[in-house]
C-alpha cells in the first residue's frame, strides 16, 4: 500500500515537472491545442503503465521524452480527424482578432512555422527550444549525437527562414 | 532572416494554450488511443471467431437439422468465414500489441508500418475475398432454401440480391474502403518518410 502511495506521489511529481514541456512538444508536432492535450494524456498514461520498465539507463526525463516522441509519431496513424494545419486554415488575421497581443501572435507564428517542418524535425526543434541537452535529445529520438547536431543546424536555419517568410507575408 | 535566438526567446515567453489536465483526469482516462483501438480489434476478432466456432460446432454435432449437402456447405462456409475473419482481426490486434511506447522511434515507426501494411492487405485481399465468399455461400443457401418457390419468384429474389451485392460492391465499398485504402497507403508513405528522416 505504501509502495503504491509512493508510486502515486512520484508520478505526480513527474507530471508536474514535465507535463508543460511535453505539452509544448506535442503542440509543436500538431499545432492543435486539443490534440496536443490528448497526446499529453496518452504520453503520461503510457509513462504510468510502463513505470516498472524504467531501468535507469537514461535520465527519467529522457525516458519520458522518448515515450512522448513515439506517442506523437504514432498519433496520426489512429487519427480519423487528422488535419494539416496550413497558413490558410489558421490565418494570422483571424488570430489577430482573437488575441491582439503581438507576443501571442508571434508565438502563434512560431508554431505555424514549426508546423511546416517535417514531422521528426518538429519534435527535434521543440526539444532544442526547450534547451534539452543534445545527448538527451539524441537518446529520445534514437539517433547519434553527431547526426543530430548536423540535423539541428539545418532545422534551425530552415525554421528561421520559414518564420521570416510568414512574418513578412 | 529571423535569427534563432529571437525564436528561442519567443518560445520561452509562451504559456500553454489550454489548461494542462489535472493528474486525476489521467486516472479516469486510463487507456491510450492505441489501447482503445487494440481493444476494439480484439473484441471484434473474438466475437467473430467465437461465432464461427459455435456455428461449426453445432453444424458438425447435430447439423442444425440440415439435410441437404448444399445448405450444409453454405452454413459451414459462413461459419468458416467468420472464424477466419476473426483470426485475421486478432492477428492485426497482435501487431498493434507489439507497438510499444518505449521502442527506439525508428523501431516504433517500423512497427506501425508493419501494422498498416497488414491493414492494406486486409483491405485489398481479405476484404474482397470475404465479400465474394460470403455472397457465394449465401447464393448456395438460397438455391436450397428457395426450391419450393416458382421460377419467377426465384429469379426476382436473385435479381434483388444481385442488385444489392452490386450496390454494396460498387457504391458502399467504393465510398468507405477506397477512402480508407488511400488513407492507409498515404500513412505508409508518410511512415517511410519519417523513417528516412530519422536515419
Amino acid at each position: 500500500m505504501s509502495e503504491l502511495l509512493n508510486a502515486d506521489k512520484e508520478f505526480a511529481a513527474l507530471y508536474s515537472t514535465y507535463s508543460k514541456n511535453i505539452y509544448y512538444l506535442c503542440m509543436s508536432y500538431c499545432n492543435d491545442a486539443d490534440i496536443a492535450k490528448d497526446l499529453l494524456q496518452d504520453t503520461f498514461i503510457s509513462v504510468w503503465k510502463n513505470k516498472d520498465k524504467f531501468r535507469g539507463d537514461s535520465q527519467i526525463g529522457t525516458w519520458i521524452y522518448r515515450i512522448a516522441v513515439n506517442t506523437c509519431l504514432g498519433y496520426i496513424r489512429q487519427d480519423k480527424k487528422s488535419k494539416t494545419v496550413s497558413l490558410e486554415d489558421h490565418s494570422v488575421e483571424e488570430k489577430m482578432d482573437e488575441n491582439s497581443a503581438g507576443e501571442e501572435r508571434a508565438i502563434q507564428l512560431l508554431y505555424e512555422a514549426i508546423q511546416q517542418l517535417e514531422e521528426a524535425d518538429r519534435l527535434i526543434i521543440s526539444m532544442v527550444l526547450q534547451e534539452l541537452p543534445y545527448d538527451q535529445i539524441a537518446q529520445a529520438i534514437g539517433i547519434r549525437e553527431g547526426t543530430l547536431r548536423v540535423k539541428i543546424y539545418r532545422i534551425k536555419q530552415q525554421l528561421a527562414t520559414i518564420y521570416s517568410a510568414i512574418e513578412n507575408k | 532572416m529571423a535569427d534563432f535566438e529571437k525564436l528561442q526567446s519567443l518560445w520561452n515567453k509562451q504559456e500553454p494554450a489550454v489548461v494542462i489536465p489535472a493528474i486525476e483526469s489521467l486516472k479516469e482516462e486510463n487507456k491510450t488511443a492505441k489501447d482503445k483501438l487494440m481493444q476494439a480489434m480484439f473484441f471484434r476478432g473474438t466475437v467473430l471467431a467465437i461465432t464461427g466456432i459455435v456455428v461449426l460446432y453445432f453444424l458438425f454435432s447435430d447439423g442444425f437439422g440440415i439435410a441437404s449437402t448444399l445448405s450444409f456447405i453454405s452454413v459451414a462456409g459462413l461459419g468458416m468465414l467468420c472464424l477466419l475473419q476473426g483470426i485475421v482481426e486478432l492477428y492485426a490486434g497482435r501487431k498493434l500489441l507489439k507497438i510499444e511506447p518505449l521502442q527506439e522511434p525508428t523501431v516504433h515507426i517500423h512497427a506501425w508500418e508493419n501494422y498498416f501494411e497488414l491493414r492494406r492487405r486486409m483491405l485489398a485481399v481479405s476484404g474482397p475475398v470475404y465479400f465474394v465468399s460470403f455472397n457465394l455461400f449465401m447464393v448456395l443457401f438460397f438455391l436450397e432454401a428457395l426450391q419450393t418457390y416458382t421460377i419467377a419468384q426465384r429469379v426476382s429474389i436473385f435479381i434483388g440480391y444481385g442488385a444489392w451485392v452490386i450496390f454494396g460492391w460498387f457504391v458502399v465499398r467504393k465510398r468507405t474502403t477506397k477512402k480508407e485504402e488511400q488513407r492507409v497507403i498515404a500513412t505508409i508513405e508518410n511512415l517511410k518518410r519519417i523513417q528516412g528522416a530519422l536515419n
